[in-house]
């Protein structure tokens, strides 16, 4: 499935989230001034977001305690942490997201006459890249019902021991730079930067106990979000 | 070989959708089924021969050295078989073969990382190996990049005499997914010399008429055009339009002059088939010809037409910051001028980098790289050296302009077949060996030298673009007249557009601005088009924006009222005397802060007592401030560039005193890893440091070690900053740093979101970085 929306808001409270220092606990100075910078800032990034993303199921089989294929392609997922994580599933779900190139090259350009607002663009496309992979998981979650599944949560190429060329095996699967202009590089970094590929998996066993992806995560020891007690 | 002007030409359709019907098996890389299953390729294409198409393409579109480099087939199998499989198909009748060609599957810089030099080479082998297989044309296809399409074209070019298509591929808003637009494709693609352009794919022939037709109106070539049969259903991914009713639409096409159709995704046989049975009895439309002066960058077209402004503010001429900025290869203050102009009103950017002591041809091609990245603006390629002019022509996304020829003929017979070859435009400069004439009339007759050696090397009259030379009043008084009798002769006489650097004629008298804006006047009443000036002065910009209502181009002063109405924007009322400039530091004031410093300066306070007792303890505040959570980081900033509007102020009162050298508190190199493109983390870093009064010598994002390395040595710099973003290339930060140490004596901070503390001195860094306030306590320790 493709689908061109556009979206509407972002939720401001989540954009100076991603802002906070990693001592924050919420009671940040916010002047009049500041809070006019951010408000501003949120409505032109709207303007530079498009929402752009594609998403497919497909049926899969573990092969192995590291490896998992997707039927009807050549592609396997390879890592303990994803055959753990989707073990019980019978269906998965390929998720692709991009917002385009135009708000990085705005993020650029800022950087050089206005970098504040460099900064909270950044921040926007965070929140707006995640805010359509929460809406698109809605719309999985509700078709899986009527057939009687369950998913799990979104797990991305990265996570625990997922290679990030996972990311590339997704967009290919999906003909994700044909149809929304998502590539990666060499070293399997997305272009445009605020993109995102993600796995949902359908089971029929009861859902995932773990609380969410930092049970996963390489870098939970470290994260700047976490010591905040939020997530990313 | 091809008659592509007066003859309908029918195309072939899908070919991945007939392989899909075939029941094979595709796999990774369809372009092996020309090597596992030739028969199946070949009756597909026969099936496009007999339905009727002139020209098939051969199944190469993918057979690249990136796409196939974990493919056991090379390029040279697979685009060899793809080939003579074709030429199988087609043998005994006259339709010809085609070499595809697709995009990469990579973005170019500065989108991705793959560069102009590496695209041409996939390119070229691939065309290498098509031409010697005996592909009849090449065609480039889906492309959504237009330096990409170029980097091909060039491979073309130079690796083959075969006639070139390019067909293109638009969203629904009229854009590709790099935001190029129908018009920018158009200008590009025909002043690069090829034989017909289009559009391909992504949309049916409903929706892509609207863009031929735009197409239509920016070239004189033939055009194509290849629809999928319609929309793909969401769900089945199935097309909706049947092949009658895809032809039914091909009637509006054929009326505004396409003459070259074929069918992409959805298309079959069928749908060729019938498109020729309707296309072969109809004659190709005459369409008028388009002699319009256009200049444009990827994403914004400028057609002189009218007035429009030159930017000069990126030119060492005359200014020291610039030329330190050259010399320390600050690529952000000069992408800085860039922005500022283009917020300015300036419609085209003048790109001058000429300086005695550095590299001119490398600065320029790195400077015109980083320009397109962030302005849309089209560039004047602004220097003399042929060498210059040809390595940034090249790397130019768009159609540029090239300042400048004269009438000296040894010049004009080496740097024009460059603007012909690149499809650029030209200023010609009426002067020769014998400097500058002083009558009009003998400036006219350069003129008509270099014009009409310039449409001799095929250059359209239209490109032509003749700058009769501002003289200074102060010194030929006499001559200033002869300039603006020259403008209006060349104008009328020759039928060339006019160009001209104004400023210059009051060098020398008081009150510059007066005579600038009245020579500017006088100027555009003879026919100046492109004033070169600088657009951030007021007085200049109002001018033009006068004329053009007095000479009835702004109709109905509709863009004078919206610009000269504006109710003045309140700005935040404080106090002068109250404030200090610590206050306006903290709050993240950069006019107060500019202004303050100004009058410390002027009271007599020393530059560095201001620097050390009042900027750094002010941003000291601020970034306890942050790192104890009392704001957020664009605060921070907000901070650190008030802070900037005082050190440029400390800076400009420094310049003017020659044998000061410029306020440093030591130069930090500071770069984004190879294969790393995400570097907003870098950018924090460097606006922040920046503004404590370090030298920031930035290398950019995705930096080869051996940039590190060699900038390192070649600076002397102390610190070297590295980020990285991901897994994958933390390994390049750690190789980065191996070859640090192998060469140079200097510290090394590192930072990025998958690094710990632990990690970073594991891998050889002296520090490791958490947030750009650590920086700074990392600065200071290695700098004091």
């Amino acid at each position: 499935m493709i689908i061109n929306t556009k979206l509407e808001e972002l939720d401001i409270k989540e954009v100076l989230r991603y802002m906070s220092s990693s001592a924050s606990n919420g009671s940040e100075n916010v002047t009049d001034n500041f809070l006019k910078l951010i408000n501003d800032t949120i409505k032109q990034s709207l303007q530079y977001i498009k929402s752009l993303f594609v998403y497919k199921k497909f049926s899969i089989k573990v092969i192995d305690d590291e490896t998992i294929s997707i039927d009807n392609t050549s592609v396997c997922l390879k890592g303990k942490d994803i055959v753990n994580h989707l073990r019980n599933c019978d269906y998965i779900y390929l998720i692709a997201i991009t917002l385009g190139n135009e708000l990085d090259r705005q993020i650029k350009i800022k950087t050089y006459i206005e970098p504040e607002v460099s900064v909270i663009l950044d921040s926007c496309g965070s929140v707006a890249v995640e805010s359509i992979a929460d809406m698109i998981e809605k719309d999985i979650e509700e078709n899986a019902k009527k057939e009687g599944y369950n998913i799990t949560w979104r797990y991305s190429p990265g996570y625990g021991d997922l290679p990030l060329q996972a990311g590339k095996d997704i967009i290919d699967l999906l003909d994700a730079t044909k149809k929304i202009g998502l590539t990666t590089t060499r070293s399997f970094m997305m272009t445009p930067c605020k993109s995102v590929t993600a796995i949902i998996g359908l089971s029929k066993t009861e859902k995932d106990k773990r609380e969410n992806k930092c049970d996963y995560c390489n870098n939970r020891e470290n994260c700047a979000f976490r010591k905040k007690g939020t997530r990313c | 070989m091809l008659n592509l002007k007066d003859k309908m030409i029918v195309l072939d359709g899908a070919m991945g959708t007939m392989l899909q019907k075939s029941g094979v098996e595709i796999g990774k890389v369809p372009e092996s089924l020309n090597i596992t299953n030739p028969d199946v390729v070949i009756d597909i294409h026969k099936q496009y021969v007999n339905a009727g198409s002139d020209i098939i393409y051969a199944n190469t579109f993918s057979a690249n050295r990136y796409k196939l480099s974990h493919c056991e087939y090379s390029v040279e199998d697979l685009v060899v078989a793809g080939v003579k499989n074709a030429k199988k198909a087609v043998q005994g009748t006259d339709c010809k073969v085609a070499l595809s060609i697709g995009p990469v599957g990579e973005m170019l810089e500065p989108n991705g990382t793959l560069t102009f030099e590496e695209a041409y080479d996939i390119f070229k082998e691939m065309i290498v190996c098509g031409a010697e297989a005996g592909a009849d044309l090449i065609v480039f296809e889906t492309s959504t990049d237009l330096l990409e399409i170029k980097a091909g074209i060039l491979a073309a070019k130079e690796n083959s005499d075969l006639p070139i298509f390019c067909t293109m591929t638009f969203e629904p808003n009229g854009r590709t997914f790099t935001g190029v637009t129908i018009k920018s494709a158009a200008i590009t693609l025909t002043a690069l010399g090829v034989d017909a352009i289009g559009i391909n794919c992504s949309l049916g022939p409903d929706e892509i008429l609207p863009f031929a037709k735009e197409m239509s109106e920016y070239t004189d070539l033939p055009i194509i055009v290849k629809a999928n049969a319609g929309l793909p259903d969401l769900n089945s991914d199935e097309y909706n339009i049947t092949a009658d009713q895809f032809v039914e639409t091909l009637k509006k096409y054929v009326d505004f002059g396409v003459s070259i159709f074929g069918g992409c995704c959805g298309t079959t046989p069928e749908y060729i088939a019938k498109i020729s049975k309707y296309i072969k009895n109809q004659k190709v439309v005459k369409r008028t010809s388009n002699k319009k002066s256009f200049l444009c960058s990827a994403s914004k077209c400028v057609e002189v037409n009218r007035v429009r402004v030159v930017g000069e503010r990126i030119n060492p001429t005359g200014k020291k910051l610039f030329k330190e900025a050259l010399i320390n290869k600050n690529i952000g203050y000069i992408l800085t001028q860039a922005l500022e102009q283009e917020q300015a009103g300036a419609d085209i950017l003048d790109v001058n980098v000429g300086l005695p002591e550095i590299n001119e041809e490398e600065m320029m091609v790195e400077v015109i790289k980083e320009l397109q990245g962030v302005t849309s603006l089209p560039l004047q390629i602004d220097s003399s050296n042929p060498n210059v002019i040809e390595k940034a022509l090249r790397i130019y996304n768009g159609k540029a302009i090239v300042n400048s020829v004269n009438g000296e003929e040894a010049v004009l017979n080496r740097i024009l077949p460059i603007v012909k070859k690149y499809g650029a435009s030209v200023v010609g400069l009426t002067m020769n060996e014998k400097g500058i004439p002083n009558t009009a009339q003998e400036r006219f007759e350069i003129a008509k030298t270099i014009t009409q050696k310039a449409l001799s090397y095929g250059i359209a009259r239209e490109d032509i673009y003749i700058d009769c030379l501002t003289l200074t009043a102060s010194v030929q008084q006499k001559e200033v007249v002869e300039t603006l009798k020259a403008i209006e002769m060349v104008k009328e006489r020759l039928g060339v557009k006019t160009t001209l650097g104004v400023s210059n004629i009051s060098f020398g008298l008081p009150n510059r601005s007066l005579i600038n804006t009245n020579f500017l006047n006088l100027a555009m009443s003879k026919g100046l088009d492109l004033p070169i000036i600088n657009p951030n002065l007021k007085a200049m910009m109002d001018t033009i924006d006068a004329f053009n209502v007095l000479y009835n181009i702004d109709k109905g002063s509709v863009e004078y009222i919206s610009k000269h109405n504006e109710t003045k924007v309140e700005k935040t009322v404080v106090n002068n005397n109250d404030m200090t400039l610590e206050y306006a530091v903290i709050n993240g004031l950069k006019d107060y802060a500019r202004t303050k410093t100004k009058e410390l300066l002027s009271s007599g306070m020393d530059a560095m007592d201001i620097v050390n007792n009042i900027l750094i303890k002010a941003l000291d505040i601020v970034g306890n401030d942050f790192e104890t959570g009392k704001i957020f980081l664009p605060q921070l900033i907000q901070s650190a560039t008030a802070s900037q509007g005082a050190f440029d102020e400390i800076k400009i009162h420094l310049s003017k005193d020659k044998d000061s050298k410029a306020i440093s508190k030591g130069k930090i190199i500071m770069a984004t890893v190879k294969g790393d493109v995400h570097d907003i983390g870098k950018n924090i870093v460097k606006v922040i440091l920046e503004n404590y009064g370090y030298d920031i010598i930035d290398l950019g994002k995705d930096v080869p070690i051996e940039k590190v390395v060699n900038t390192a040595k070649e600076t002397n710099a102390k610190l070297v900053g590295l980020s990285a973003l991901m897994t994958t290339t933390v390994v390049n930060m750690e190789e980065t740093i191996k070859a640090l140490r192998k060469e140079v004596d200097c510290k090394i901070f590192v930072g990025g979101a998958v690094l710990t503390e632990d990690y970073a001195l594991k891998i050889g860094a002296d520090y490791y970085a958490k947030d750009a306030k650590q920086s700074v306590d990392i600065a200071k320790i290695v700098f004091e």
